[in-house]
């Protein structure tokens, strides 16, 4: 008790704590008001501004050789974005920014002016762009921390957004078969519009956190989000096969002074394509500076004149339909054949009376066009039909041609009816080609092409896969035998094609040379020359297709057309590690058993020891102990050090060492993770960042 | 009794101390927890802050604990030396040079490397000079010429050169401050209330002619009318607020530090404390201004002479008032404007002060005369006796 305080001064030091403890109450009400009673809708309005829904870019999936090699990735990229709408000084920052990107300050005027509401400013930075403009950033936040402004700046309206972007790391090889993409990642040509819908992905939008800038501040971005990854696709292209096809052919074209070629290899058991050339090329990683020409997958897409090389098809037939034996003989009326008085048939060299075996060995018009005549038009269709000439093969790849087979017994010229019996009047893609060539290969059986394996998703799990498939039996097994044994003699002492056989091998082939047709006339000066060919002869395990097109100097199929074929066979055999068998032995030329698939990346579809020699005789022969291609090895147990090497040693590197690689930038690696020498579990996937040499 | 302290010297006042203490504590977590985001994008630094504002506390508790070692009695013959340095402080802030002006308001003194806002000084000089004056006139308050007059026109002097910095929150409190003192202190109620009908014109007619205050007025009315703009920060705030719910996101769990609050560790500190500890922690913080509240009034019933009692009491509306005001602003009871919380907001003078205030409040309790308290107070009280002023070290 003061007694110096008078009771109302008392009475009003109370009435203040009375007043006090009112705002307290007041302010206690308010925050149950607010926190309580209101709290979860203003909890989920902060929610609103704090959680945005942010697109997570698709990330287009790999497209991978038969062994896993990469063909096709993706990259991560920055691109320069802006909201015009929130920037006040937008000319000030055009002055500013356009050096940073590398763009006229008119243009980016115009840019940050528009009415849009989101704008590219540029797409795809180059990382001394994005350097750059990271730079930028940094000053404008000082700047604008010197000026002591908080919260959100205009400037935050301007930056870069991640996207993938698309590289082939073995840039032209298989470029026309990979196809491309725009820069929006949709593909426009070839297997990446075919397949776009499963390489695509899912795009999806997902909750972050972002700050009042705009930023994303807890980065729940994984490296690898499996969720918006498309599919990967597993072609049965082999890169080491497609590598030296690609390699063979282009030495050819250069030999011959050629306009272009084509060449396929495919295995006659399953039709599954081991490679797919063609010339001239590109590379997707720049397909605006290819013309049209280079850009198309003409192996498919372009239907050609295949010339004498199609006289197996018609001599077949008639073995098959059972009207010659390979031993009948046929008047070859010493060259030329008048058909009427004014429609004859000429043979290059003048030819009396030849085997059907010879006809084949030889490449007689003339018997051939008596072969089918023998067989009819209406049979002769049937078989093509059957050969699956005139129609799609169904393969999944856009713009394939059907090619073209006349209706032969609607035809009155005698001249006209008897040419398809050489190849002329008749036009085929070289697909079609060689998936007829490869049913002689296979006891008669034409398969259906295959180009794509399986359809995995990025996990690895198998989404779609495409399985050998036979579409009908053409010929009878000992038909296929038969007309085999006759090209075999195409690549033996007197046939059009001798010593084209690879060394050590057997080979059943035909020659072709096909006047082309320019405008409505068959040209007199421009030839594809055409060798088709099967190896071994006994038991094909490839089906080979070379053309090349407007040869200089020589123009026939068994000169400049068959030495491609011969390297090509040799290298690609080696590379499935068949070794010739040794002379003195027995070769298996009658073993009829397809051999079950073995698992391993060398053998693709045939064992060859169980083929071509006897392993118990031979376990020397059957070790493929110098095979050229590279071994996948041993899993490496500890991450290599990647640094300095290029996207594609990179990933070489990885993929031997069954690492899956996240990729970014482009140039020379720079960064990795995890380090170099840190464990690598299987399947560990690592990210590798690229910075172009300065 | 009055001029001998040490004879009649009780126990300090520890609740009032472990009140002050928590909030401190409660201050520095806050602190931290909010301005992290900000300082590390600032100044690369997430601890700039918070290391900044320890400092400060350790300061304080310092100044605290002295001014709780020296009898509150000797602060009378510097009533007028504190006031004309008040006075010159805040004018020198709008000297060029000595002033720093920051976002466009001078309110800051830089001394070196430290930064002074004398208008939280300036309470503490007007709180003791008004203590003085009133204890000294008494009952001579009635008259305008002497208890209305004089004190009016020395607090307006310092509210208007606060109200020109601008610092319009300190502004107001002080007026608050000045004119709860001198109606305790007896001056008559008619007084008082066209003082404040005056202001009340004044500051209407400031704002009117201030567009952006009158936005200010507007934002509070509706916040959400006007989020994008002059609502912006109170909307995020009462956003900030909701989110807390009853218990709180967690500690360094907010999201409106995340640059959507500006202010966010300073005067809009509770918007963060109360996202993060939620209606759980409103309470606990309530409570401990209300503790503080409580103590102060009490002492200042109790204090051994006139001029202790409304030191207690300008010294409590120092810290009470000022809570309750910003408490207000951030839930939006009452208009934007920059006005610290006690204890819990970022700042170096503000915490000096506070502290200060609490460590002279700290030496009044410790002279209230003990068999009178004794009374009034628990029977089982011994305990707290025996230690004394040394309870502090």
């Amino acid at each position: 008790m003061s007694y110096f305080l008078n009771k109302w001064v008392r009475l009003r030091l109370v009435l203040v704590g009375v007043f006090l403890a009112g705002l307290g109450l007041l302010v206690t009400g308010r925050f149950l008001h607010l926190q309580v009673l209101q709290g979860g809708a203003l909890r989920e309005e902060a929610e609103a501004y704090l959680r945005k829904m942010t697109p997570v870019l698709p990330e287009r999936g790999l497209i991978l050789d038969r062994h896993g090699a990469e063909l096709a990735v993706s990259t991560r990229v920055y691109s320069a974005v802006a909201h015009p709408r929130q920037l006040k000084n937008p000319q000030r920052l055009a002055r500013e920014l356009a050096p940073v990107l590398g763009l006229d300050v008119k243009e980016l005027q115009e840019l940050l002016t528009s009415e849009q509401p989101f704008v590219w400013l540029k797409r795809h930075l180059t990382p001394e762009r994005e350097a750059a403009f990271r730079a930028w950033q940094e000053r404008v936040q000082e700047r604008a921390q010197k000026k002591g402004a908080a919260g959100r700046q205009e400037e935050d309206a301007i930056y870069l957004l991640p996207e993938s972007k698309r590289f082939y790391p073995q840039q032209t090889l298989a470029g026309p078969i990979l196809g491309f993409c725009n820069i929006d990642g949709v593909g426009l040509e070839g297997l990446e519009y075919q397949f776009d819908r499963e390489l695509y992905g899912k795009p999806k939008k997902v909750q972050r956190l972002m700050d009042a800038r705009g930023r994303i501040v807890v980065t729940e971005e994984k490296a690898f989000d499996p969720e918006v990854r498309g599919h990967n696709l597993v072609l049965t292209i082999d890169r080491t096969i497609q590598y030296i096809v690609e390699k063979e052919l282009a030495k050819g074209v250069a030999k011959w002074n050629a306009a272009g070629g084509y060449a396929m290899v495919m295995r006659p058991q399953t039709g599954e394509i081991l490679a797919m050339a063609q010339l001239p090329t590109m590379d997707p990683n720049q397909p605006g500076r290819y013309p049209e020409v280079a850009r198309k997958n003409r192996n498919l897409t372009e239907a050609l004149e295949p010339g004498s090389a199609f006289k197996i098809f018609v001599v077949a037939s008639a073995l098959d339909a059972g009207l010659v034996k390979p031993s009948d003989r046929y008047h070859c009326e010493n060259g030329i054949w008048y058909l009427t008085a004014k429609e004859r048939i000429r043979d290059v060299h003048p030819y009396g009376g030849l085997t059907v075996q010879q006809i084949i060995q030889k490449s007689s018009n003339i018997g051939s066009a008596k072969i089918a005549n023998r067989l009819g038009p209406a049979r002769l269709d049937d078989y093509l039909r059957a050969f699956g000439f005139g129609s799609r093969t169904g393969i999944p790849f856009p713009g394939e041609t059907p090619g073209l087979v006349k209706n032969h017994s609607r035809i009155r010229s005698p001249l006209d009816r008897a040419t398809t019996a050489f190849g002329q009047g008749i036009s085929v893609s070289v697909l079609q080609l060689t998936t007829a060539l490869a049913a002689l290969g296979n006891d008669g059986v034409l398969m259906r092409p295959l180009l794509v394996k399986e359809i995995v998703t990025a996990q690895g799990e198998k989404v779609r896969e495409f399985p050998p498939y036979p579409v009908r039996r053409v010929l009878s097994s000992q038909a296929a035998r038969q007309i085999l044994a006759m090209m075999q003699t195409v690549t033996e002492p007197g046939g059009t094609a001798a010593g084209m056989a690879p060394p050590g091998f057997t080979a059943a082939g035909k020659t072709g040379t096909a006047q082309k047709v320019v405008g409505r006339a068959f040209s007199h000066s421009k030839f594809n020359s055409v060798f088709v060919g099967l190896v071994p002869a006994e038991q094909p395990v490839l089906a080979i297709t070379v053309i090349i097109d407007e040869s200089k100097g020589a123009i026939y199929g068994g000169v400049v057309a068959a030495p491609i074929f011969r390297e090509i066979a040799t290298q690609v055999l080696r590379v499935l590690g068949y070794h010739p068998p040794t002379p003195n032995l027995p070769v298996l030329a009658g073993a009829k058993k397809t051999p079950e698939p073995p698992a391993g990346r060398q053998n693709g579809g045939v064992t060859p020891a169980s083929v071509l020699a006897i392993p118990e005789l031979l376990p020397e022969v059957v070790v493929p102990a110098a095979a050229p291609s590279p071994k996948p090895g041993e899993p490496l147990r500890v991450m290599p050090d990647v640094r300095g090497l290029t996207i594609r040693q990179v990933l070489d590197l990885l993929h031997q060492a069954g690492v899956r690689c996240q990729l970014e930038g482009s140039g020379l690696a720079v960064e990795q993770d995890p380090a170099p020498g840190a464990e690598l579990t299987p399947g560990a996937v690592c990210s590798v960042k690229f910075r172009s040499p300065l | 009794m009055a001029g001998k302290p040490d004879a009649t010297r009780g126990p300090q006042d520890h609740l009032l101390l472990y009140a002050t203490l928590g909030l401190v504590l409660l201050g520095l977590t806050t602190v931290f927890t909010s301005s992290t985001v900000m300082a590390m994008a600032q100044f690369q630094d997430p601890y700039y802050f918070v290391k900044r504002q320890l400092l400060y506390a350790m300061g304080g508790l310092v100044l605290l604990y002295g001014a709780s070692r020296i009898p509150y009695q000797r602060w009378k013959p510097l009533v007028y030396p504190i006031l004309l340095l008040s006075l010159i402080s805040l004018i020198l802030v709008f000297v060029p040079g000595i002033g720093a002006k920051v976002r466009g308001a001078a309110r800051w003194l830089k001394l070196g490397p430290l930064t002074l806002q004398p208008s939280e000084f300036a309470k503490l000089a007007m709180v003791i000079f008004l203590a003085y004056s009133l204890a000294r006139k008494q009952e001579k308050m009635k008259y305008f010429a002497i208890g209305f007059l004089p004190h009016m026109l020395v607090a307006g002097v310092f509210i208007a050169l606060i109200f020109k910095e601008p610092d319009f929150g300190t502004a107001v409190t002080l007026a608050l401050i000045t004119l709860t003192m001198l109606l305790v202190g007896g001056t008559r109620v008619t007084y008082i209330f066209f003082a404040s009908l005056a202001g009340l014109v004044l500051g209407t007619l400031a704002v009117l002619r201030d567009p952006k205050k009158f936005a200010r007025i507007l934002s509070f009315l509706d916040p959400w009318k006007h989020g994008q703009d002059v609502g912006y920060q109170l909307k995020q705030s009462l956003l900030a607020i909701g989110s807390g719910g009853l218990l709180g996101v967690g500690p360094g769990q907010s999201r409106a530090k995340l640059f959507y609050l500006p202010d966010a560790h300073t005067d809009f500190i509770l918007a963060i404390y109360s996202e993060e500890w939620g209606l759980v922690g409103v309470v606990l913080l309530l409570a401990l201004f209300t503790l503080v509240a409580v103590r102060g009034l009490r002492l200042s019933l109790r204090a051994p002479d006139a001029f202790g009692s409304y030191l207690a009491l300008g010294l409590t509306l120092i810290i009470t008032l000022q809570a309750a005001i910003n408490m207000g602003v951030v839930t939006g009871i009452l208009p934007t404007k920059g006005l610290s919380l006690p204890f819990l907001s970022y700042g170096g003078s503000n915490l000096l002060t506070n502290l200060l205030a609490v460590g002279i409040l700290l030496n009044i309790s410790g002279q209230v005369k003990q068999p009178a308290a004794a009374v009034g107070r628990l029977t089982a009280t011994p305990a707290p006796v025996a230690a004394s002023g040394e309870r502090l070290t």
